[in-house]
């Protein structure tokens, strides 16, 4: 697979000396891959998205995004990267949301008309087109989140950023937005990068995840490969998914299954484990 | 918060004054703007009011909401307006009636404008710089006051507001204030980040705002030179 982001060892020290290393394992991102960073506050995150965007240039260390440097070459990476912060509301800027979805567009300095098909493309994409009118002001988290997703895929990039995209959302919410990141990955091979410490979003949004812990890069991995080092995630001040620990107190009760990564994996682990129970009673009686 | 309530106004009303392009808005409050100052008779100056205020109607706010709205220059003119009156009673009754009516002439443009457009039409005597400083200071109040509001009510809810201590009411609104500042220069800091990150190079690019003129642009500018003529033509020649 080819590489598109690679991250070795970064060191960044902040206007007021606080000193952030981001080291261990390479951190590196393929094309079309999903990957989620988890960490708890202050393990590095959002450090590792700002070197990646080029918004921050590490004392050390070495970093590349499609093979340039994210600091040197901004203007050049800036067009194949789409980013969506935490808070959404400081990223809107337009007065209305089609003027929001439109920013970069227009800054690029497309035609009228071009801009109008990409808006209306990625807002059908979106679902979002009946919210084209409105004020972005008055919308709800979740619409305000889709509209700043809007706003990022409208360039066509071939890297979407997203930082703590679930924070502050309901259920509901959190779940239309994994829909849409991953029927973007599917339709349009959109290489995502999510950071997150909702462990329990992460075996549906991602194929690779990273733990950061403290700065440390401690484990890499598929989700299945991740929650099966529990050890490493409760260093990380992590809790494992609900499912993988109902799994891992049922081992221990002598009910051997392998762990889960998500609930669709659980369900048939489940119903194999009770059909098989049930052939055995079966047979036995 | 009025400026948000102006701001929904000016984007979801659909009069023809919202469809009449900004230059000449902005023409037909100059006139306006220019009539009210050159005016020195309050009879005159009341029936522009009058005249303004009716095309307040056509912003889409309610009429108790422009009164409110027109409360402020009322409130700021009124000393002015006072020191005038020891000569001549409607000489003071001019200054409010004048102050009044510029400041609706301005309000008919502000809520049937998006502000990016009106920020747009700045860049034609301001340098680029200073207008998206502008519009960045705008779309921050948004992000700010509610900031302003949590803060406000977290600072009551632990106990921080005692108007009736003087001193410790002063010491923690000024703590409250220094640390929304310090808030302020971060945010303002990741927001530059962000339109960085957005393709933003040091000019905002608003969207058309210089369309091909319609009929719909003729409306202002001839309400514009209606009220000149009204303020300029002598009545008593009649």
């Amino acid at each position: 697979m080819d590489e598109l982001v690679k991250v070795r060892c970064i060191r960044h020290v902040y206007p007021d000396k606080t000193e952030v290393g981001i080291c261990g394992l390479d951190f590196i991102v393929n094309k079309g891959e999903r990957v989620a960073v988890l960490g708890p506050n202050g393990a590095g995150k959002t450090t590792l998205l700002s070197h990646i965007l080029g918004l921050l240039e590490p004392v050390e260390g070495e970093i590349t995004v499609a093979g340039m440097n994210p600091k040197k070459d901004f203007r050049k990476l800036r067009k194949e990267m789409g980013v969506v912060f935490q808070n959404v509301d400081e990223q809107i800027i337009g007065p209305t949301v089609f003027d929001d979805i439109a920013f970069s567009l227009r800054n690029e300095g497309r035609k009228k008309e071009e801009i109008d098909e990409c808006v209306k493309n990625v807002c059908m994409e979106l679902g979002i087109c009946e919210l084209l009118n409105k004020v972005p002001h008055y919308l709800s988290g979740g619409q305000k989140k889709k509209v700043a997703l809007a706003g990022a895929m409208v360039t066509n990039p071939q890297l979407l950023v997203l930082d703590e995209p679930f924070d502050g959302l309901d259920p509901g919410a959190k779940r239309e937005i994994m829909n849409l990141l991953n029927r973007l990955n599917r339709s349009f091979g959109t290489t995502i990068l999510v950071t997150t410490h909702d462990i329990n979003v992460v075996p549906e949004i991602a194929d690779v995840i990273y733990v950061l812990n403290r700065g440390h890069i401690a484990a890499r991995g598929t989700p299945a490969e991740i929650f099966s080092m529990a050890e490493t995630i409760r260093e990380a001040n992590l809790e494992p998914p609900v499912i993988v620990e109902l799994f891992r107190r049922l081992n221990k009760r002598g009910i051997l299954l392998p762990v889960p990564s998500g609930i669709e994996e659980a369900e048939e682990l489940l119903l194999e484990a009770i059909s098989f129970q049930e052939e055995k009673n079966t047979g036995t009686m | 918060m009025d400026l948000a309530y102006i701001d929904y106004i000016s984007n979801n009303e659909n009069t023809w004054l919202n469809k009449s392009s900004v230059l000449s808005k902005v023409i037909m409050a100059v006139l306006i703007t220019v009539t009210m100052i050159m005016i020195g008779d309050w009879v005159k100056a009341a029936a522009i009011l009058a005249v303004v205020l009716i095309l307040t109607r056509f912003t889409g706010i309610s009429f108790k909401r422009v009164l409110y709205f027109l409360l402020y220059p009322f409130l700021f003119s009124l000393p002015f307006a006072v020191i005038k009156s020891s000569y001549s009673i409607t000489g003071g009754l001019l200054i409010t009636l004048k102050s009044m009516g510029i400041a609706a002439g301005l309000l008919v443009v502000i809520a049937s404008t998006p502000y990016t457009h009106l920020f747009s039409i700045m860049r034609l005597f301001l340098p680029d710089i200073i207008v998206d400083a502008m519009f960045f200071t705008y779309r921050i109040i948004f992000i700010l006051t509610d900031k302003i509001q949590s803060t406000l009510s977290m600072l009551r809810l632990r106990g921080g507001l005692r108007p009736a201590n003087l001193f410790f009411y002063l010491k923690s609104t000024a703590g409250t204030l220094g640390m929304l500042i310090i808030n302020t220069f971060d945010m303002s800091e990741r927001m530059y980040n962000i339109y960085t990150l957005r393709g933003y190079e040091g000019k905002l690019q608003t969207g058309a705002v210089w369309n091909v003129p319609k009929t719909v642009d003729v409306l202002p500018i001839f309400f514009g030179l209606s009220v000149l003529l009204i303020g300029v033509i002598p009545w008593t020649s009649w």
